[in-house]
C-alpha cells in the first residue's frame, strides 16, 4: 500500500480545454478516499492522471515519496475497477486467478488468495460458473475481486456502482467498506453522487472546475462546507443561504438582527455583504407562540413537503424565505410557526461563494 | 371540474395480469399519487385512463360520465410521459405548441398560449432551443409545458421525477406542486419513490401486483397501513418487519422471537393466532441515553451505513436478522460497530403472520384493530 502525492498537477487537453487548473492533494496510505464533483469537474482526468493512464501536462505524482509521474499503471501497480464490469471469459475462479497466474504464483498460493478473496465477496458458491451468468452486481465483485487478489498498492474505482441495481449496489456498498477496513488499501473512489461518496469515504475531495475545493472528511464537508457550492450541491435540502449585511457589528438579514460582535473582526475584511447559512435541521419549530425576539421569530408555512418520517416546511416572513426539517405533524399551509435558528450552525460565506465562519 | 372513477379495470398483457379489478376515485382538482413498485401495473392504469390503451373490462367515469369507450382525444386529458417524449427537430416552442398546432389554433392564439405556459414553468429563455441542448430537467419542464397547453381537466404524469438526478428533484417537488396550483385541474401522478409521494400528493393509491391495496390521505394510509406491503411501500426506509409467536408465560402473554420478548398481556382478547409480525418503522428507532419503561432495547451490529442527502440509513445485524434504521441527520457508523438501539412500545405495529394484514398497534390495543 501506498501514499499518493499529486503536486501542482495541471492538465490541458488538445484544443486549449483546461481539465485541471491547479491538483495538489496527499491520499494518506490505507484510507478510503472519494473524488467527488459534477460531470465536467475535472475528476476523470485527476484519477486517469494518478492512475498513469494519463500524463499532467505540468506536476508530479509520488507513491510513497517515489516520482511515477512517467510510469504506467503496471509499474505503478495500480489496480482498477470502471463503470462497466470487465470480467474475462473464463470461470469466476480464473477471472480471479488471472493476475497471480501472470505473475507466476506457485498453485497452491493462487488457490489460498482467491479463495480469501472469492469469501469476501461471497463469490463462494459461484466460483466454477461463467461471469456470463451473474447478473450486473455479481459482474462488478468480479472485476472488483480480481482487482483485489493481488495486494496492489492502490486500488482506483471509477463509478463503479453507476450501473448497478440498486439492490446490489447497496451490497457491494457494505462489502467494499468492510474490504477496505480488512485489506486497508489506499482507494481513490470516483463519484458523482454525493451519497455514494459520504456513505464510503473517510476523507472527500469535492472537485469544482478543475479544482479540489475542499478536502475533509465527510461529517466537515456536510457541516462546514467550504463554500456555498458545496453547501448547496452536498444534503437534501441544500442549505440555506440567505442575503444578509454587515452594519454597526450588527448582521441584517430582512427585518432581522444579529448581534455578532464576536465574528466582527472575522466579517470585516471582507466587506459587509455576505450570505448567512443554515441547514434546514438546524432550525428549531415550534407550532406554540413563542415570545417574538432575537431568538424566535413567527413565520407564515407556504408549503408542507412531506419526507416521510420528516416534514420540510417552505417558510416566510420577516423579509426572508427559508426551508426547515420538522418532526412536528399538524402544521398546515397558511400556519403560522416560530422558528429559532440554532446560532452554532450558522455558516457565514463571502459573496464570492468562500466560507469565512 | 373532474373527478376520476375507475371500477373494476382489468387488463392482461401476454398472459400477465397486469391489472385486477382495479377501482378507486380521484377527487377533483386534488394531487393524487398512484404509488407502487416498478411493475405494479401504473403505467398500464394511466394509459387506460387517457385513452390510448383500452381496458380488458371494467369502466372509467370523468365526473360521473362513463368514458370508457371515449377516444383519447375526446377525453380531456393530458398525459406526460417518464421518457418525456420530445419531437427531437422541433425546437422548444415547436414541442410545446405541437397540440395546438394539431388543433388548428391560429398562430397569434398558439403563441399567447405558449407565452403564457413558458413563463409558468419557468422556460421562457429555453424557447428557441432544441431537445438536445437541453438538460434533463430542462426537458422535463418543456414535457409538462405541453401537457399544460391544452388546458385538459385532467393531468396524468408518469414518474414525472423519475428520470432526473437529485438536486433538479429537489426543486421539482415544489416546483409541480406550485405549477399545478396555479393550473388547476386534477393531477394523478404514477410514483415507484415514496418520497415523491410525500412530497407532492395529498391523496395516494397504493398499488401492487395489479391491485388496489389502500387508498386514502397519504398520512392516514402511512399511519395506519392495512397490510405489512403497505408498511413496505409507503414509507422511507421500508417498515421492518420480524417473525414473533405467542406464549403463554406465568399467567402473562409474551409474543416472542430470538432477540425480542414483548409483554402483550393487554392484547389478550386480540391476539388469538399463534404466529404474528412486529412492525417497526426504521425512523422509530434512537440511540436510547437511559433505560426507560416501556422501551424496547435491541443490541445490534452495524453493517453499513448509506447517507442519503441529509439523512442516515444504518443497515444492522440483530441476532442474524438485518434491520434497517434511520435518523434526520448525518450520522456514519462504521461496519461491525455495536449498537443498543431502542424503540418506544407504541411505535410497534402488529400484524397476522398468516395474512400480512394489520392487527393492532401496541400501545393502543384495539383502537384500529
Amino acid at each position: 500500500m501506498a501514499e499518493i502525492r499529486l503536486e501542482g498537477i495541471k492538465h490541458i487537453y488538445p484544443g486549449n480545454v483546461e481539465a485541471i487548473k491547479e491538483a495538489t492533494i496527499t491520499f494518506k496510505d490505507q484510507t478510503f478516499n472519494s473524488l467527488l464533483g459534477p460531470s465536467g469537474c475535472g475528476k476523470t482526468t485527476l484519477m486517469k492522471i494518478i492512475a498513469g493512464l494519463l500524463k499532467p501536462t505540468d506536476g508530479r505524482v509520488y507513491f510513497d515519496g517515489q516520482d511515477v509521474t512517467g510510469k504506467t499503471p503496471q509499474e505503478r501497480n495500480v489496480a482498477m475497477v470502471f463503470q462497466f464490469p470487465v470480467v474475462y471469459d473464463m470461470s469466476v475462479y480464473d477471472n480471479l486467478a488471472f493476475p497471480l497466474k501472470v505473475r507466476g504464483m506457485p498453485k497452491q498460493e493462487i488457490k489460498r488468495r482467491v479463495a480469501e478473496v472469492a469469501k469476501l465477496l461471497e463469490l463462494e458458491g459461484q466460483l466454477s460458473l461463467h461471469p456470463g451468468r451473474l447478473d450486473s452486481g455479481g459482474k462488478q465483485r468480479v472485476a472488483i475481486g480480481r482487482a483485489l487478489v493481488r495486494t496492489p498498492n492502490a486500488f482506483i474505482l471509477d463509478e463503479p456502482f453507476s450501473n448497478i441495481d440498486p439492490e446490489s449496489r447497496l451490497l457491494l456498498r457494505s462489502k467494499l467498506k468492510e474490504i477496505q477496513k480488512d485489506l486497508k488499501q489506499t482507494m481513490v473512489f470516483v463519484t458523482h453522487d454525493q451519497a455514494e461518496a459520504l456513505t464510503l469515504a473517510d476523507w472527500i475531495a469535492v472537485m469544482k472546475d478543475g479544482r479540489i475545493i475542499q478536502f475533509d472528511t465527510p461529517e466537515q464537508i456536510y457541516e462546514e462546507p467550504a463554500d456555498t457550492f458545496i453547501a448547496y450541491f452536498i444534503g437534501m435540502p441544500a442549505m440555506n443561504l440567505i442575503d444578509c449585511s454587515m452594519v454597526d457589528g450588527k448582521l441584517l438579514l430582512g427585518e432581522l438582527s444579529y448581534d455578532i460582535s464576536d465574528m466582527r473582526n472575522m466579517l470585516e475584511p471582507y466587506g459587509d455583504e455576505f450570505y448567512f447559512g443554515i441547514r434546514a435541521e438546524h432550525i428549531e419549530v415550534s407550532r406554540e407562540p413563542k415570545p417574538e425576539g432575537q431568538d424566535w421569530i413567527p413565520m407564515m408555512c407556504e408549503m408542507v413537503e412531506g419526507l416521510g418520517p420528516l416534514s420540510l416546511l417552505h417558510l416566510k416572513g420577516k423579509g426572508l424565505t427559508m426551508r426547515v426539517k420538522t418532526r412536528e405533524t399538524g402544521i398546515s399551509e397558511g400556519d403560522t410557526v416560530w422558528v429559532k435558528i440554532r446560532r452554532d450552525k450558522v455558516r457565514i460565506f463571502k459573496r464570492t461563494g468562500e466560507r469565512i465562519v | 371540474m373532474a373527478t376520476v372513477r375507475v371500477e373494476n379495470v382489468s387488463k392482461t398483457i401476454q398472459d400477465r395480469k397486469v391489472l385486477e379489478e382495479v377501482s378507486f376515485e380521484v377527487k377533483d382538482r386534488s394531487f393524487t399519487s398512484i404509488l407502487g413498485p416498478v411493475g405494479a401495473g401504473k403505467t398500464t392504469l394511466l394509459r387506460i385512463i387517457a385513452g390510448v390503451e383500452t381496458a380488458d373490462g371494467g369502466s372509467i367515469f370523468f365526473d360521473g360520465r362513463e368514458v370508457t369507450n371515449v377516444p383519447a382525444r375526446e377525453r380531456n386529458v393530458a398525459m406526460v410521459y417518464q421518457s418525456f417524449a420530445l419531437y427531437p427537430h422541433l425546437d422548444v416552442y415547436g414541442n410545446i405548441a405541437s397540440p395546438l398546432k394539431i388543433r388548428k389554433l391560429n398562430s397569434r392564439d398558439i403563441e399567447k398560449r405558449v407565452m403564457e405556459v413558458a413563463e409558468l414553468l419557468r422556460i421562457k429563455d429555453l424557447l428557441k432551443r432544441k431537445p438536445a441542448e437541453l438538460s434533463g430537467g430542462e426537458r422535463q419542464r418543456v414535457a409538462i409545458a405541453r401537457a399544460l397547453i391544452r388546458d385538459a381537466d385532467i393531468y396524468l404524469l408518469d414518474e414525472p421525477l423519475t428520470n432526473l438526478d437529485y438536486k433538479i428533484r429537489e426543486g421539482m417537488r415544489s416546483e409541480l406542486r406550485r405549477i399545478f396550483q396555479e393550473k388547476g385541474g386534477t393531477i394523478l401522478f404514477a410514483a415507484s419513490d415514496p418520497l415523491d409521494t410525500f412530497a407532492m400528493a395529498q391523496y395516494v393509491i397504493i398499488i401492487h401486483g395489479g391491485r388496489v391495496l389502500q387508498t386514502g390521505r397519504v398520512h392516514e394510509v402511512y399511519d395506519h397501513p392495512r397490510t405489512t406491503i403497505v408498511g413496505k411501500i409507503l414509507a422511507r426506509p421500508p417498515m421492518n418487519l420480524l417473525e414473533a409467536e405467542l406464549k403463554e408465560s406465568n399467567g402473562k402473554l409474551f409474543l416472542e422471537s430470538s432477540e425480542i420478548n414483548l409483554d402483550v398481556s393487554h392484547l389478550r382478547n386480540i391476539l388469538t393466532k399463534r404466529e404474528y409480525l412486529l412492525g417497526i418503522r426504521p425512523d422509530s428507532f434512537f440511540f436510547p441515553e437511559s433505560l426507560d419503561r416501556g422501551t424496547l432495547y435491541l443490541d445490534a451490529t452495524v453493517i453499513v451505513t448509506e447517507i442519503e442527502g441529509s439523512e442516515s440509513i444504518i443497515h444492522v445485524d440483530c441476532g442474524g436478522r438485518r434491520l434497517i434504521t434511520y435518523y434526520p441527520y448525518v450520522k456514519r457508523l462504521d461496519p461491525g460497530e455495536h449498537v443498543r438501539l431502542a424503540v418506544r412500545l407504541g411505535d410497534i405495529y402488529i400484524f397476522d403472520k398468516s395474512t400480512e394484514e394489520f392487527v393492532t398497534k401496541y400501545g393502543r390495543g384495539g383502537e384500529y384493530g
